[in-house]
């Protein structure tokens, strides 16, 4: 019953940073919410995983880890200098 | 008793961290106030939680979760880092930071 309730909790919080995404002012903070949605729906893996005894799905967030923060780097250069260099 | 009741202990720990940095991404103003907010404490959240997996008993691939959690912890504060210096030079400019002035001599 706990877990459901705390996985609740943790998609309402991905629901939120989702919220920003869409409607940011600014190129960075669309940046930054992407960088906090990629972390909570790793954890949303993390501990589905750990609930369902399914091992596969920690192998996937940890390459969504990485891949989230290749894209995040990338993404601060391009807007660092305007141009991938 | 005791696992239970730190499990517990955690879970709540962990996910109110999480719900401070979500709520810093609606509530603050600017960007470095939200890098600021939200890199520190998604981090903090995220390892918390990795630890009440450590004490609930999953051992099947635990290497896998300290793996996931010391690069968390490695690369939320280099991602933190590179956004404040993008935004710092694409022109962001506060109140708070224009404000400064340096008394001291540009020793370095």
């Amino acid at each position: 019953m706990i877990d459901v309730i705390y996985f609740i909790l943790l998609l309402s919080l991905t629901v939120i940073s989702c919220y920003r995404i869409i409607k940011g002012p600014t190129n960075f903070d669309r940046i930054i919410s992407m960088n906090l949605t990629a972390v909570l729906i790793s954890v949303m893996f993390i501990v589905y995983s750990v609930q369902t005894d399914m091992a596969h799905f920690l192998d996937i967030a940890f390459v969504f880890i990485v891949l989230n923060f290749v894209a995040t780097l990338g993404f601060a250069k391009y807007l660092e200098r305007g141009e991938f260099s | 008793m005791i696992v239970r009741l730190s499990v517990l202990l955690l879970v709540t720990v962990g996910t109110l961290l999480l719900l401070s940095a979500a709520l810093a991404l609606i509530r603050f103003e600017g960007p470095y106030m939200k890098i600021h907010a939200s890199s520190k404490a998604s981090c903090g959240g995220s390892l918390v939680i990795l630890a009440m997996l450590f004490i609930e008993g999953y051992s099947q691939s635990i290497g896998l979760i300290l793996l996931t959690s010391i690069f968390l912890l490695l690369t939320s504060p280099v991602v933190g880092h590179s956004l404040g210096r993008a935004a710092y030079q694409d022109g962001i400019m506060t109140d708070s930071i224009d404000e400064i002035e340096y008394e001291g001599e540009d020793s370095c």
